[in-house]
């Protein structure tokens, strides 16, 4: 028996005979039960705060999304992208442009006071009737991705929250699929 | 009382019982041809209760004697040193103690000792078996919890009508948690370092109910717990019996060609069990008419192929490997495969299966985390792999490929062309031919003419394969060849009350029209007949 076994043991994933035998291993010795309580304390984990959990990219549960690269040198990625929405998407959804670096947490980035808040009808439309914006890179953080949310209009932005807590509410509307939301990878 | 109904015992019990079990003894009557208690000991294998595997597993125990090292041989040799009572354990932890404790024994081993140390072995593994792969199974009971378990069931109830949006928040508020211990469980037994462990974790925390949904090639994550769920749900002798009861012949297809049934280890279960089965479709009809039908054939079977590679290690003559450590690696590697292979099967094949396991039900949330602790663990293994987690639409598990498709059983109209086609084979004189061919593929004598006419020209259409090829038919030769001759036996009847006189109308009467008839029997056509009979000796049919 081993320190792999005695974590698989504590994570509740060995097949039942396995488990029976580290159970009487623990028993039998002390310093195993003293790794054991050591193990569980290392892997408590609380109840799943909220959080943006956007799909990932192109992911069929998610918005249809167009992303067509702008003014690229040669050889080079561009960092001006266009995103484009469905034609059919809702017109009076809120607009909510994440970002995140490739290991990092999601941010806001758009609207991040009231005076930023858009509608998906405020946006240009392309010549297949899309709605667009355009996002930039930031070749510095290396590879990101951008999530865009379309907040329900009955469910508007409460700017009296503090920032932590402003977003609550949405987070649970992406989780069960009320707000639509899908994301972007770049490089693409 | 042995270990496997007894589960775990102290020290001085289990060397009782250990004494009071006697290998040697039974090793001894069984070199004088009394299996008794040699087979009594083998009690714990889930083939025990079949007396032909159970002789196959005493073959092969008297075709190649264990050959244990002098550090080992007391292992289940001679009285075990006394140890203080200590913790109960199951015999396995009792021989690693001993093993550990053991003074080499001196001097070569006797045939008896030998075979005396591998009864011993078995004994010791087999209720090692039924213990920790089939009881322990049975024994573990969840916890009901009405909230959580109805939550469960709502959930499990959205995934299967593909609401995945409805099941999302049910999924995250009660097995987010669950997962994330999983799966630092798994980095911290790869010692990945505590500060690595919360960027991988906010990845799985965003890209866990991705992996649930699914999209790409393979199963969704939704499907795999679920096919866990069923596993642990287990009611029969054990999780392979439950399995198999849960496929149907179609996907039977995909179990008899996948690898791990193809295999070496299988392959040299086949070969003892059926040694006349010589090409893949011959060694997949047997599985198929062990296995098909008969989901209680699969414990006994895996159980056996473990038993032969135990048996055919322990008597390596050069490198034998006698551990106890290293004979239930060997055990667990196998179960584990098969249960995997077999999982893998019923995901794919029996959804409603999956449908019934997860209907509502006391424990229904304990089932489910825990199959989602283990779907985590396993995510996890990706990042130990490649240092990032898979793709979302990455399946966990692989797709069984390059399966050979099941042999439909003959009709009866073929078997009666068959069987026909068999007199005709007989009449040209051509009956070892066919034997040789049958069994290893290749032609007793080339150039052969009237042999090629017989296989090329006279057999009829449906005895060949869709590709013209005959491999079907030699595998149905090689497994039943006996059978067909003796079912002829009251047309061989007729035949020598008819005479040489009357053998052409008895033929003529009993012909196949499929089946090209001879114009003219030659004056030895009725010897010939009877040579097919003499000659036809058992060949392992099934």
């Amino acid at each position: 028996m081993n320190h792999a076994q005695y974590c698989a043991y504590v994570a509740d994933v060995l097949h039942p005979g396995r488990a029976e035998e580290v159970a009487e291993a623990a028993a039998a010795d002390p310093l195993i039960w003293a790794e054991l309580q050591s193990l569980r304390e290392q892997m408590y984990e609380p109840p799943p705060a909220p959080a943006w959990r956007p799909p990932p990219p192109r992911h069929p549960l998610g918005l249809r999304l167009g992303a067509q690269p702008m003014g690229a040198m040669s050889g080079a990625e561009a960092t001006r992208v266009r995103v484009s929405l469905p034609a059919e998407a809702d017109r009076s959804a809120l607009l909510v442009l994440l970002w995140r670096p490739e290991r990092g947490d999601w941010q806001v980035q758009l609207p991040t006071r009231p005076t930023q808040v858009r509608r998906v009808g405020q946006l240009p439309v392309n010549a297949d009737g899309q709605p667009f914006l355009e996002v930039i890179a930031r070749p510095e953080a290396g590879p990101q991705r951008w999530a865009l949310i379309l907040a329900p209009a009955a469910q508007p932005i409460d700017w009296s929250l503090p920032e932590d807590a402003r977003w609550t509410a949405l987070m649970a509307a992406v989780e069960a699929g009320a707000a639509p939301s899908a994301s972007l990878a770049w490089p693409g | 009382m042995i270990a496997s109904e007894a589960g775990a015992l102290p020290f001085s019990a289990w060397r009782a019982h250990r004494q009071a079990r006697d290998p040697l003894s039974a090793a001894q009557v069984l070199l004088r041809g009394d299996a008794g208690p040699a087979s009594a000991l083998l009690a714990g294998w889930a083939f025990a209760p079949d007396a032909t595997l159970r002789a196959h597993a005493l073959r092969a125990l008297l075709d190649t004697p264990p050959n244990p090292p002098p550090a080992l041989a007391g292992l289940h040799l001679g009285e075990p040193p006394l140890l203080p009572d200590g913790p109960h354990r199951s015999g396995r932890g009792h021989l690693l103690s001993v093993a550990a404790q053991l003074p080499p024994r001196e001097g070569a081993l006797g045939l008896d000792d030998r075979l005396a140390w591998g009864l011993g072995a078995l004994a010791e593994t087999g209720a090692e078996v039924a213990l920790r792969e089939r009881g322990a199974w049975l024994r573990r009971a969840p916890t009901p919890d009405p909230t959580a378990d109805g939550a469960a069931a709502q959930m499990w109830a959205r995934f299967f009508k593909g609401d995945f949006w409805g099941a999302r928040p049910l999924f995250t508020k009660h097995f987010q948690s669950p997962a994330r211990k999983a799966f630092r469980g798994a980095l911290l037994a790869a010692r990945v370092p505590l500060p690595e462990h919360e960027p991988y974790l906010k990845e799985l925390d965003e890209t866990l109910f991705w992996y649930m949904v699914g999209g790409g090639e393979g199963a969704p994550g939704w499907q795999e717990v679920a096919a866990r769920v069923y596993e642990s749900r287990s009611a029969a002798a054990g999780p392979l019996d439950h399995h198999a009861q849960a496929l149907i012949p179609e996907t039977w297809e995909k179990a008899i060609g996948c690898p791990e049934l193809t295999g070496r280890s299988w392959g040299a279960l086949i070969a003892r069990l059926w040694p006349a089965a010589s090409g893949p479709l011959a060694r997949a009809l047997c599985l198929q008419r062990q296995l098909i039908g008969k989901p209680d054939r699969i414990e006994p079977l895996t159980d056996l192929m473990i038993a032969l590679r135990l048996i055919a290690r322990w008597g390596d003559a050069e490198a034998p490997r006698c551990h106890p450590d290293e004979d239930w690696s060997l055990v667990l590697r196998h179960r584990n495969r098969t249960r995997g292979r077999l999982r893998a099967l019923v995901m794919e094949g029996a959804p409603e299966v999956l449908a019934a396991a997860t209907q509502p039900g006391p424990g229904l949330y304990e089932y489910t985390a825990r199959a989602v602790r283990i779907y985590a663990w396993c995510r996890a293994t990706g990042v130990l792999r490649r240092h990032h987690l898979p793709a979302w639409e990455e399946s966990l598990t692989p797709p069984c490929d390059g399966a050979e498709g099941l042999l439909d059983e003959l009709s009866a109209e073929a078997v009666a062309a068959l069987r026909c086609w068999l007199l005709l084979v007989a009449l040209r004189d051509r009956w070892e031919a066919l034997r040789h061919w049958s069994a290893t593929g290749s032609w007793l004598h080339k150039p052969d003419a009237q042999w090629g006419r017989l296989l090329q020209e006279a057999l009829p259409r449906v005895l060949k394969d869709r590709d013209l090829g005959y491999e079907r038919l030699r595998a149905e030769l090689a497994l039943g060849l006996t059978g067909h001759v003796n079912a002829m036996a009251p047309l061989f009847a007729q035949l020598e009350a008819a005479g040489p006189a009357g053998l052409k109308a008895t033929l003529v009467a009993a012909w196949h029209p499929e089946v090209p008839r001879p114009e003219r029997l030659s004056p030895g056509a009725l010897d010939r007949l009877r040579a097919m009979r003499a000659a036809t000796h058992p060949l392992g049919e099934s």
